[in-house]
């Protein structure tokens, strides 16, 4: 049974009713309306990035429901991604930040957990200069302020 | 997250990278990588230095950011003595929630001035661990927390006061009433480091108590919570007990007669063996954890007579303390043999889910065809009945567990089956049926062919009618 779903640039994509339901929104969405043939639109999502999701939801539709973890640890693992998720991440980082949002904004959790183990993975063990580097963020500090956060924080240097 | 707008015209990456998707990040750091991205920029900083500062503990209570961030604190965790709180005290008002401290009996009933003031300034505190701390020094801390709901008791080490900290009089006493979970682990071993295993977890229920092990003082102690109060301070709605701690001793004729005074206890754990229980736990339990037997040898005297880790089943149906158990969870359970397998089956007739950890089928005639047939083997009646089965193979071969697939096979009432063990050979499967139609269909593999759920699901069907979720990993 498929359904349209309909990007931000109004192009529509036909997809099975399981594959688009992995997506919370969208779930939730269909049960609210019922059955109805209009399309979903998806205002916040581009054509492109949608394309990216419905791949991700077609090779995930399967998967058992994700059971919240039991353990009360607020340290998350970022090491243990799936070889085909790393594959599917390998995107240039403007499209990775977009994968991010759309999945937040879609309620698909294990894309976004995806997600920001990606990019939890490009930033540890890395220096502020070259994490500066890696997001193209400019360096706004003055040089007091650096040298006062530098000295505030030190005790975390080595954790 | 939700609201923020961003498409494919965004300026650049950077402006995507968006306040609640640093902190979304932030749950893959370890404090190394904060404390690299605090320095990146303004925005970054704004995001990352308080997450820094969330957890006050030795380590950071006097370095010079704590005056100026523990505003974001959350946790304090601290050795008294070798820790200053001045710090907290500098800036804005602290929102602790929970606090850790080890006191190694330096304060002496009266807190410093300082405590009382960062005490009352977080009068929001919900959970509250004391460690090797004199009673009335208990008391003062106890006595400035007035939402407390949580507390934990720890002591390493005989007390050489010899005051109750349970007395009518005090604080902990008046506290109770409100607390919606208690533990009290009074050790005289320093090498029952087992303690943690209970404050690591996380508990269902909205009310338990934790008993730890009681030897001298701490008997004392417990002597006058149980007998004394009979409980009825605690307002007698614990429904989830744990009893345990083989390494350091617990008094059994006292917490017998405590499981005994609290009415609504319904769930038990207990991690010493049965047969060392002078008399019935109750007669109420509907949920139970029997774990800890190959721990026996730690907690007996070397000069006794060494106990078999089963003796007690052996000698006394479990039936005396767990007649009405629906739900049994068994663990680290090396030693059982086959024999108490019957046992510990037999004894509870209404048992309907059962699982078990470390489980070995081992040498034993409990795999055997014969004892689950319903008519002539022991377990047959009772594994019958079971509708819930969870096994985690340890120590088994694929063979073996074959044969104890074969076992489950005779359980027809079986609705819940999981399995689970590095080197239980059974492919991983995960099915779960909704209105007699497999609603969720999963198997690790290259593809999932149609055919496969429609064959799985008649195969699985076959065995057990009311299966509605089985499952097995690796």
């Amino acid at each position: 049974m498929p359904v349209t779903l309909t990007s931000l640039d109004n192009q529509e994509f036909k997809v099975d009713k399981e594959v688009a339901e992995r997506s919370i929104l969208i779930k939730n969405m269909i049960e609210d309306v019922g059955e109805s043939d209009a399309p979903i639109p998806l205002p916040n999502v581009s054509a492109a990035v949608l394309t990216k999701v419905i791949e991700y939801c077609e090779h995930h539709r399967n998967d058992p429901v994700q059971v919240q973890d039991e353990t009360d640890d607020p340290r998350k693992r970022s090491n243990d991604i799936e070889e085909w998720d790393m594959k599917f991440m390998q995107v240039d980082q403007e499209m990775l930040f977009e994968i991010i949002l759309a999945a937040n904004y879609l309620d698909i959790k294990p894309l976004l957990d995806v997600g920001c183990k990606t990019v939890a993975n490009i930033i540890k063990g890395k220096t502020p200069e070259e994490i500066r580097k890696a997001f193209n963020i400019v360096n706004d500090f003055t040089p007091e302020e650096e040298a006062q956060i530098k000295k505030e924080n030190e005790w975390a240097e080595d954790r | 997250m939700t609201d923020c707008s961003t498409s494919s015209h965004a300026p650049s990456p950077p402006s995507m990278f968006i306040p609640e998707l640093r902190l979304e990040v932030a749950a893959y750091f370890q404090l190394r990588d904060l404390c690299a991205c605090a320095l990146v920029c303004r925005a970054w900083n704004d995001s990352y230095t308080p997450l820094l500062y969330h957890m006050i503990n030795d380590k950071n209570v006097t370095s010079p950011g704590v005056k100026r961030h523990c505003v974001h604190a959350r946790t304090l965790n601290l050795v008294v003595g070798s820790s200053r709180v001045e710090n907290l005290l500098a800036g804005p008002t602290v929102g602790l929630k929970e606090m850790d401290i080890t006191d190694k009996w330096v304060f002496h009933g009266l807190i410093p001035s300082n405590w009382v003031i960062l005490l009352q300034q977080n009068t929001g505190l919900v959970r509250l661990t004391l460690r090797m701390m004199r009673p009335s020094t208990m008391d003062a801390i106890v006595s400035l927390c007035p939402n407390l709901q949580e507390l934990s008791i720890h002591d390493h080490r005989v007390q050489p006061s010899r005051r109750d900290i349970t007395g009518p009089d005090t604080s902990l006493r008046r506290i109770c009433l409100g607390l919606t979970h208690l533990l009290l682990a009074f050790t005289a071993s320093p090498k029952s480091s087992r303690q943690g295993d209970y404050e690591q977890e996380e508990y269902p229920v909205k009310r338990h108590l934790t008993i730890g092990a009681l030897r001298l003082a701490g008997k004392d102690q417990l002597q006058l919570l149980a007998a004394r109060t009979n409980m009825e301070t605690l307002d007698n709605d614990w429904q989830r007990a744990v009893a345990g701690d083989a390494g350091s001793g617990l008094d059994l004729n006292l917490s017998t007669r405590l499981f005994q005074s609290l009415p609504k206890l319904r769930e038990l754990e207990i991690n010493v063996p049965l047969s060392l229980y002078p008399g019935s736990l109750g007669q109420n339990w509907t949920r139970g954890v029997i774990g800890g037997l190959p721990l026996l040898k730690e907690y007996i005297d070397p000069e006794s007579r060494p106990l078999d880790d089963t003796e007690g089943l052996v000698e006394g149906p479990l039936s005396r303390h767990f007649g009405t158990l629906t739900v049994l969870n068994i663990r680290g359970w090396k030693e059982v043999t086959s024999e108490n397998n019957h046992l510990i089956l037999t004894s509870c007739p209404g048992l309907r889910e059962f699982s078990s950890k470390d489980y070995r089928i081992g040498d034993i005639s409990w795999a055997s065809p014969s004892a689950f047939d319903p008519k002539s083997g022991p377990l047959g009646w009772v594994c019958t009945l079971l509708s819930e089965i969870s096994l985690e193979f340890t120590h088994e071969t694929p063979e073996r567990s074959r044969l104890m697939f074969d076992q489950l096979c005779c359980m027809k009432k079986l609705a819940c089956v999981n399995l689970q063990g590095p080197k239980s050979g059974l492919d991983p499967i995960l099915i779960q049926w909704d209105d007699d139609v497999p609603a969720r269909f999963w198997r690790k593999g290259p593809s999932i062919l149609n055919n496969n759920v429609k064959a799985t699901n008649q195969w699985i069907r076959a065995i057990w009618p009311k299966m509605r979720s089985f499952s097995t990993y690796v």
